[in-house]
């Protein structure tokens, strides 16, 4: 599909808008961009913000000032609309409809043809793992996860290059979570973009390769995940007689503590990047096979808390 | 700007699951029914025949509309649902034209259920004929000006709904014309007529001169043309520039 000559499938530029007549700011000079393979989080205090910037990008508002762009084209036109597929955070419906006729009703609504719409419905609706049984009920009887799910069938129902998601595992459980998880990886993993707007933190530093703190409006940091410096790292290596030893001398003359199984390997904690760069080397320098080597995420909580005090 | 189906088949699927919106309009349509299949009485004139196919056809279809046509973009506004269909590549002018056409559609459809019923207990008369015809293309320009006039009411945002922005209207044009019978201003009399009309359109038809007759149609079809393209019209200047979106 066209994405309009953009490295990036989101962009939102200088993005500003005001309620009441200007005097209550919203979202003020808010900048993102999201390229193709790539989850953005964005976190923040309730009325932060998140949802009007969510709603600017996909253009259901007008900003004042800045401007949205979806595979490069401006947000809310037909060409954007195309590439995108939403879940709000409180799924809307028509209380006649099932969770067949909702999803089948916005795979009309996305110009598909009519031919294939069985197969499609029912082919998403497995993979959300929505319960079969529950297809052919009214959505007003569904329970929280079971809407979850079908809204997600309805944002991904129409091929959506881009992903925009208000809380999209609340109410869901654990299995439903990383069902879910799996299925946004998955689909930024096909070159998809996805932005996801929530508050369990400990989901979006699972799911997330770069998240924007968002609060009284204004952007209060910003961070790729991957490259974040001050992030604690990983490094695991391979669990064998005659290696673990051999590692064992490298940790301690780099005096970092000792390794934990972790994967099939064993592996060690350090403080950053650097440090992690360096383990790595003489590792390989002592011939221990290196299995992996990251960032650990997982203390997004610590690192967003400490994010939005440096701006006070 | 094209009809997109879905919204209309959706939207025609949403009328009739309210259900007792659905009795209250089949006991409209027996009223309909009556009026056109015998003769009705008005300002204690009895009027019979074709006659009763208009003027006893007006309010009761009016009335049929607004029942119908009650939350048709107002209740996905208010429901929030409008949210997602907007993010679908169609465009506002398509959503309301949509919109429009189904609640037009269930209009035709009880329209051409009063000419039935008139047809099956007068016959066809061929003095009368053409008349029919004329009559017939005028009341579909009425049902088209009603479900525009509905459509841009419910595009309307106020905390009364399309019912209650349609009585606040009906009201003031009814205290005007009040205070007016003391002063007798004979343009804001005519002005304040022609709101009415706008705001309720309807057929006018003198069946006792028949080529009075013909003339008042051509003018309500005109007019009720007139109508139908201006509300529509602002109906989707409206949404175009509406903003959606839900607090979070």
């Amino acid at each position: 599909m066209a994405t309009g000559g953009t490295q990036f499938l989101v962009e939102g530029f200088g993005l500003t808008k005001t309620y009441r007549g200007g005097k209550r700011p919203a979202v003020v000079d808010v900048s993102v961009r999201v390229a193709p393979g790539e989850i953005l989080g964005v976190i923040g205090p309730n009325g932060a913000g998140k949802t009007t910037l969510m709603a600017c990008l996909l253009g259901l508002l007008k900003p004042e000032s800045g401007w949205g762009r979806l595979g490069g084209h401006p947000s809310g036109s037909l060409q954007a609309n195309a590439l995108v597929g939403y879940l709000p955070e409180r799924l809307r419906f028509d209380p006649w409809m099932t969770g067949r006729n909702f999803v089948a009703f916005h795979h009309a609504l996305a110009g598909l043809p009519e031919s294939k719409r069985d197969s499609a419905v029912k082919a998403v609706l497995e993979d959300v793992g929505l319960d079969p049984q529950a297809w052919s009920q009214a959505i007003k009887s569904y329970s929280r996860g079971m809407l979850q799910r079908v809204g997600l069938a309805q944002a991904l129902v129409g091929q959506p290059r881009i992903l925009f998601l208000d809380e999209p595992t609340s109410g869901l459980d654990p299995d439903g979570a990383l069902q879910t998880r799996k299925r946004l990886q998955a689909f930024a993993a096909d070159g998809g973009a996805v932005v996801v707007n929530s508050h369990q933190l400990e989901q979006l530093s699972k799911l997330c390769h770069q998240v924007v703190f968002i609060k009284e409006g204004r952007l209060a940091g910003g961070e790729r995940l991957t490259n974040a410096a001050n992030l604690r790292w990983f490094v695991r290596w391979v669990k064998a007689d005659g290696v673990t030893d051999v590692a064992r001398s490298v940790l301690a003359t780099m005096r970092l503590q000792q390794g934990k199984v972790e994967d099939g390997g064993l592996e060690v904690d350090v403080a950053d990047e650097a440090t992690a760069a360096q383990l790595v080397t003489m590792l390989a320098k002592a011939s221990v096979p290196v299995l992996a080597a990251g960032p650990l995420k997982g203390d997004l909580e610590k690192y967003f808390m400490g994010g939005v005090r440096d701006t006070e | 700007m094209t009809l997109n189906k879905p919204v209309f088949f959706n939207t025609l699927r949403s009328q009739a699951d309210a259900t007792v919106r659905l009795v209250i309009a089949g006991l409209l349509t027996i009223l309909l029914y009556s009026f056109v299949s015998g003769e009705v009485a008005v300002n204690a004139t009895r009027i019979t025949g074709i006659g009763a196919l208009v003027t006893g056809g007006n309010y009761p279809l009016t009335m049929l509309l607004w029942l119908l046509g009650l939350g048709l973009i107002s209740r996905d506004i208010r429901s929030g649902s409008i949210q997602l269909v907007l993010l679908r590549p169609l465009t506002r002018a398509s959503y309301v034209l949509s919109k429009w056409a189904a609640l037009f559609s269930a209009g035709i459809a009880v329209l051409l259920f009063m000419h039935a019923a008139y047809l099956a207990h007068h016959g066809v008369d061929a003095e009368i004929a053409s008349s029919l015809v004329l009559i017939l293309a005028a009341q579909c320009l009425q049902v088209a000006a009603i479900a525009s006039v509905i459509t841009l009411f419910s595009t309307v945002p106020t905390k009364f709904g399309e019912l209650g922005l349609l009585t606040l209207c009906v009201l003031i044009v009814l205290m005007l014309k009040l205070l007016n019978l003391r002063y007798s201003v004979v343009f804001l009399d005519q002005v304040l007529d022609f709101a009415w009309r706008v705001v309720l359109p309807s057929v006018v038809f003198s069946p006792s001169v028949a080529d009075t007759g013909r003339g008042d149609l051509m003018i309500s079809l005109l007019f009720n043309a007139v109508v139908a393209v201006a509300t529509l019209s602002g109906a989707m200047a409206l949404m175009a520039r509406r903003e959606f979106v839900y607090a979070e």
